[in-house]
């Protein structure tokens, strides 16, 4: 091992008395936060003993900071600990911060769509589904209240408003569908949950032992978790990401298109059980599809602002979805909206 | 409406990202920025400009160092590749060696083929894989460990670049050896393309990595040696 300083350190957090018995894997994320991912292996374990994180650039290095705050606190609640790999050490290694959390035995839903052989895309983004239910309805009843359908719409618009001024000439379509979805969901008449969210909840940030209802599942990659956000946010992420799953170049495109159609059986599975656990009334009427149309522009606007915010600097727009896709949507179809409530101007 | 259709196409994130992912090994092998380090092979320029961030000063090769001043000397892509025969590669590798500092490193990444110089290799042998005196096949991993040996080089190691030497993004250890569970690890992380018969070569190669064989089959390689101290 070349860098004996970092096999140390990460020997010593992993709890080897000699580091020659730690073997570094390293696999660099492709992700715009551009971690570079280091997986420390002991010799005949199943699975790798420590994942340790550090900041490809420096200046990326909130990130990775904000998730060790967060899994460390998180991992405080005894209700969602055994969810949260444990935050095992920190330190600074030749000017790069290191952040070493404890492995997670199992796979990534991502890793185990991608290497079905006989089992069909339906069935196995069906089963993700119902494993989802469980683990996210257990982070989300650790910090949840319900909220009017205007606290929902305020907080399109947070979204709105920050896109807005953030991206030069943003298109005025997008603005104009934006702000009437908003006054769609401020007429709702029905609360939904806010509170704890994942934040980037999709097959890629979680681990499952197996594919039956009794696997033991994890989950990963808590840079993104609010204490205080809509949490169908969570629902319609991982929905979004099992419809956009494996589609790459204009597939993804054409796929982000068919979104509403495409997620139908997903939010049987997914949203409509959620919506009984969490939501205190009128759980079926968010499901008509005037209302449902809203939520899904909702999670958009949250997931281009999500796209922006990730990215390097804002002047790197390449490989985003929701952004072109929001464009090209507002383009095909305005939806014939009116006000229906004065707190937000059309 | 034109203008961010334009602004949603900028190429700068990827490129930069592919930049950075040129010298993502620097992590691994403990660069720092009090490195002086010496860039050359066959795209130096792209090396120099991609290592120029992170070191005190980056060298080429021509003209030469002066002696015991680099912490560090790369070589991108097959070294004897560019030279005649080996004696000409020995004289090159030699004479960046005596500029290493003691305890500086010589790392080079090449290109394995898919396993060709591992078969090369076959000949020189035995069927219980000893080797059998006649010098390695020319290009190969065993060729670069002992020409390293041979110019002094110590504590010599060797890592897996997948998919490409130029913009690894996972670096898994050959020698010595890391366990097949984690080969097995990076290599679904790497190639993810979600196709049955991806699924199904996967497979195949997870055989190829509990029978042991996969180490040899890497695409690209890198090298590295300790000048001893």
């Amino acid at each position: 091992m070349l860098n004996a300083t970092l096999q140390g350190a990460v020997a010593g957090a992993a709890g080897l008395s000699r580091p020659e018995q730690l073997h570094l894997v390293q696999c660099s994320s492709t992700g715009a936060t551009g971690a570079i991912i280091f997986h420390g292996w002991v010799d005949d374990e199943p699975h790798a003993r420590v994942v340790v994180k550090t900041p490809r650039d420096a200046r990326l290095h909130h990130a990775l900071q904000r998730e060790w705050d967060a899994v460390s606190s998180l991992r405080a609640d005894a209700r969602i600990a055994g969810l949260i790999p444990a935050a095992l050490a920190t330190f600074a290694c030749e000017g790069s911060e290191y952040y070493v959390y404890e492995g997670a035995p199992g796979r990534t839903m991502y890793s185990r769509y991608r290497n079905r052989v006989l089992v069909s895309r339906t069935a196995m983004l069906e089963r993700f589904a119902a494993q989802a239910l469980a683990v996210i309805v257990r982070v989300h009843e650790t910090q949840t209240r319900q909220v009017g359908p205007g606290e929902v719409a305020r907080d399109l618009l947070m979204d709105l408003v920050w896109l807005e001024s953030s991206i030069p000439d943003f298109p005025r379509a997008v603005s104009d569908a934006g702000r009437a979805y908003a006054n769609r969901l401020a007429s709702a008449g029905h609360n939904l949950p806010r509170g704890r969210v994942h934040g980037d909840f999709s097959p890629y940030n979680v681990l499952t032992s197996g594919m039956g209802p009794t696997a033991e599942v994890r989950l990963i990659d808590w840079e993104h978790t609010e204490a205080e956000r809509p949490q169908h946010l969570d629902v319609f992420r991982f929905v979004s990401a099992c419809v956009l799953l494996g589609k790459r170049g204009s597939a993804r495109q054409f796929a982000f298109g068919q979104m509403q159609r495409r997620a139908a059986s997903l939010l049987d599975v997914l949203l409509r059980p959620w919506l009984d656990r969490l939501s205190a009334s009128g759980a079926g009427t968010w499901l008509e599809p005037g209302l449902l149309e809203a939520l899904w522009w909702h999670y958009w606007t949250h997931a281009a602002r999500r796209e922006q915010e990730r990215r390097a600097s804002p002047e790197d727009y390449l490989d985003a979805t929701y952004l072109p896709g929001l464009v090209a949507m507002s383009e095909r179809a305005v939806p014939p909206l009116q006000c229906r409530s004065s707190a937000f101007a059309c | 409406m034109e203008r961010s259709r334009r602004v949603l196409s900028e190429p700068s994130y990827r490129s930069r990202l592919r930049e950075a992912t040129r010298t993502d090994w620097r992590f691994l092998l403990g660069l720092t920025p009090a490195d002086v380090v010496l860039a050359a092979g066959a795209d130096e320029q792209r090396l120099a400009a991609s290592l120029a961030p992170w070191v005190r000063e980056v060298h080429r090769l021509e003209p030469g160092p002066p002696a015991d001043s680099l912490d560090w000397a790369f070589f991108s892509g097959s070294v004897p590749a560019s030279s005649a025969n080996d004696g000409e590669v020995l004289t090159t590798l030699r004479r960046t060696f005596a500029a290493l500092r003691p305890g500086g490193h010589i790392a080079m990444t090449l290109e394995n083929r898919w396993g060709l110089h591992w078969i090369a290799d076959w000949r020189t042998r035995s069927p219980r894989n000893e080797p059998t005196g006649a010098p390695p096949a020319r290009h190969g991993l065993r060729w670069h460990k002992e020409t390293l040996r041979r110019v002094g080089a110590d504590q010599i190691c060797a890592y897996a670049l997948l998919p490409s030497r130029d913009a690894p993004r996972a670096i898994i250890p050959i020698d010595p050896p890391c366990p097949p569970a984690a080969q097995r690890m990076a290599l679904d992380q790497v190639w993810q393309r979600a196709t049955p018969a991806a699924a199904l070569m996967r497979r195949a190669i997870g055989v190829l990595v509990d029978c042991g064989v996969m180490r040899h089959l890497y695409p690209h390689y890198l090298v590295v040696g300790r000048k001893p101290c």
